[in-house]
């Protein structure tokens, strides 16, 4: 995938899995260079670092230590009204995805489809209002 | 009979004793009138009528055959009431002209009663006075029938119970007896029981015989019970014995008594509890094992899925790096077959968790009224890519909309699952038809193809776990895929079955689900 220049904005990836929060923050300075990429390991780390940082993109593991996911989702809709939510499930079923129609974000599968992933970051990063 | 009886007895234990005895039995009230003397007897005598006196031979104004001679004299029949250990008192009393004797403590209140009733009929039919001699005649005759009327009775009671009994004297030991059902227990016949004494002992098997003797020799200090086996034509006979040994004065013979029972069916039904307990331990361990090996597929298949998602981001930087920096074919074709694998692993992984989830009955299923027609559609719409690469013609064969109570997502994972199965095992020219067909209350989802088709002893084991059938290696697989639709199909109501014509002859799969019911579809 060429670098897509014109993808801008800030996104914040929360994820217990420091392997994972590197390896994606790697990728995006790859193909999405002028995106700046915040990472958190913690529903209070992404939480704090939401109220300080203007976020376009709120990404999600929804099962996480230390909180649920579903719960973190919630508080950052409210903390951050204008973001656009993406949550990666490992067990994407029914209930996720019923609860991510209403909920207004989106659901990811876990592994990681690189590809699919970058391409709906730049959707969401495009919609902003 | 109504009886009118006078009780001589000086000693008030025993009147009360006898009273009691009497006034226990049933039949028609007796009276009952007493004397402790004989002058006051007399007296008695001479005021009233009594049908029937019973007296102690000893009392304080009149000893022993006195006492009879003065109350037989008087008139109505005297039966002699003997106390003393000396077992000519009776007859000597009868010779002297009482009616009968019975000793003290003999007998049953009701045989007490039958002695004085018969004392008193013996005078109704012959009312001519006997002689004492032919009183004693009459008397041994009708004691010897009541023996034998007991014996008769003793003997059908000892051939018709269950229990074998066998009656030995000791010092040697000497069979004196065996009913039919110990000859029967011990597979021996009276005869050769009694020919040989030992011969019951040497029927139980040797295993067993050194515990029952014991137990035999216990028996010397109290009543004993064992348990052993004789052989018998149906195999080994459990039999339970309980042996007593008594001696009914210091002096005389010992005897021991084995009375035995066949527990067979008893030992039997214990051994089998036996083995039930132990099976339900097992199955409980069992089912401990599956479900830590459950737990443990669960585990390690999450586990192991964690570093897929690092590793496909790092394998797309890689690619994009190449892209940016080197532009060289060899390294995107390595990312690309990088990739496959990864996303191979990635299914599998999925697979195990799925199998996992429905062993243990943690999937959940969201049921609710789903358009088939739609649902299907939706699915050939995304198999379509798969089946233009295979070089295969994917048709679908739509009805108006379908409703069915079905969870949409598990659905759609089992015709994608059903139809890239389709598509795999389909050499290029061929044709899967999905089609969807409501019949009666169900609707039936058939997946066919015109691919490699599956031989007919195979098809039975195709949805059991890791099972493969025909070249395993002409196309990727776990062997999970057909399981976990099976379990998926099943756990919403339906049912799902494969057919085939026989190797290159192709196959079609049948899902059967069910509709929803037509007042629901309403509400």
């Amino acid at each position: 995938m060429p670098p897509n220049d014109d993808a801008k904005g800030t996104v914040l990836f929360v994820d217990d899995d420091a392997s994972i929060t590197t390896s994606l923050r790697a990728h995006l300075a790859w193909v999405l260079p002028r995106v700046r990429v915040l990472t958190a390991a913690s529903a209070a780390e992404g939480l704090a670092t939401l109220g300080k940082e203007k976020v376009d993109v709120i990404l999600s593991d929804y099962r996480m230590p230390g909180g649920d996911g579903a719960q973190f989702l919630a508080d950052a809709a409210r903390v951050a009204p204008t973001a656009r939510l993406i949550a990666f499930s490992a067990t994407p079923d029914e209930f996720l995805i019923t609860k991510g129609r209403t909920d207004n974000y989106a659901v990811l599968s876990k592994p990681v489809d690189p590809d699919l992933l970058v391409h709906m970051l730049t959707r969401k990063l495009a919609d902003k209002g | 009979m109504q009886l009118k009886v006078l009780l001589v007895e000086d000693s008030p234990a025993d009147e009360e004793l006898t009273l009691l005895a009497l006034r226990r039995t049933s039949g028609p009230p007796l009276e009952l009138r007493t004397a402790g003397t004989l002058a006051a007897a007399l007296k008695l005598l001479g005021q009233e009528t009594f049908d029937v006196v019973l007296c102690d031979l000893n009392l304080p104004d009149s000893q022993g055959l006195e006492t009879v001679r003065a109350l037989v004299a008087v008139g109505p029949p005297v039966v002699a009431h003997t106390g003393t250990v000396d077992e000519s008192v009776g007859p000597a009393a009868v010779a002297t002209g009482a009616d009968d004797f019975v000793a003290k403590g003999s007998v049953a209140g009701s045989r007490l009663r039958s002695i004085l009733q018969f004392a008193v009929e013996r005078r109704r039919r012959a009312p001519v006075q006997q002689t004492p001699t032919e009183r004693l005649e009459q008397l041994v005759a009708e004691r010897t029938a009541s023996l034998q009327d007991a014996t008769s009775l003793l003997r059908t009671v000892t051939n018709n119970v269950d229990a074998g009994i066998l009656l030995g004297q000791l010092d040697p030991f000497r069979i004196l007896f065996v009913n039919p059902a110990f000859e029967h227990l011990f597979n021996l016949s009276a005869a050769k029981l009694l020919a040989n004494n030992m011969a019951w002992v040497e029927a139980i098997l040797p295993d067993d015989l050194d515990a029952v003797l014991a137990k035999f020799a216990q028996a010397q200090t109290g009543p004993t019970t064992s348990r052993f086996r004789v052989a018998s034509p149906d195999g080994p006979r459990w039999i339970a014995a309980s042996t007593r040994i008594s001696q009914e004065r210091s002096d005389g013979p010992r005897y021991m008594n084995v009375v035995t029972t066949d527990v067979t069916a008893e030992v039997e039904a214990e051994r089998l509890r036996g083995v039930a307990v132990q099976r339900e331990a097992e199955l409980a361990s069992e089912r401990d094992a599956n479900k830590f090996k459950s737990d443990f597929l669960n585990l390690a298949a999450h586990e192991l899925a964690n570093p897929i998602s690092p590793i496909r981001l790092e394998v797309a930087s890689l690619r994009a790096m190449n892209t940016a920096l080197y532009h060289d074919g060899r390294i995107s074709d390595l990312a690309d077959a990088m990739d496959a694998n990864l996303r191979r692993l990635g299914g599998l992984l999925q697979d195990m968790r799925q199998v996992g989830r429905l062993q243990t009955k943690t999937l959940t299923f969201n049921l609710e009224e789903t358009d088939l027609a739609k649902l299907c559609s939706a699915a050939v719409a995304s198999l379509r890519g798969l089946a233009e690469q295979a070089g295969l013609d994917l048709a679908y064969v739509a009805p108006p909309p379908t409703m069915a109570h079905v969870d949409a997502n598990r659905c759609a994972e089992v015709l994608l699952n059903l139809g890239s199965n389709a598509i795999k095992y389909t050499p290029a020219g061929g044709r899967v038809v999905v089609k969807l067909v409501p019949q009666g209350n169900e609707a039936r989802i058939s997946v066919s193809d015109t691919g490699r088709g599956i031989a007919a002893e195979d098809i039975p084991r195709l949805f059991t776990p890791f099972v493969r059938v025909g070249d395993e290696k002409a196309a990727p697989g776990t062997g999970l895929g057909l399981y976990i639709c099976k379990g998926l199909v099943e756990a919403q109501g339906g049912t799902i079955a494969l057919s085939s014509a026989g190797l290159g002859k192709g196959t079609t799969v049948l899902v059967g689900l069910p509709l929803a019911a037509p007042a629901a579809a309403e509400a």
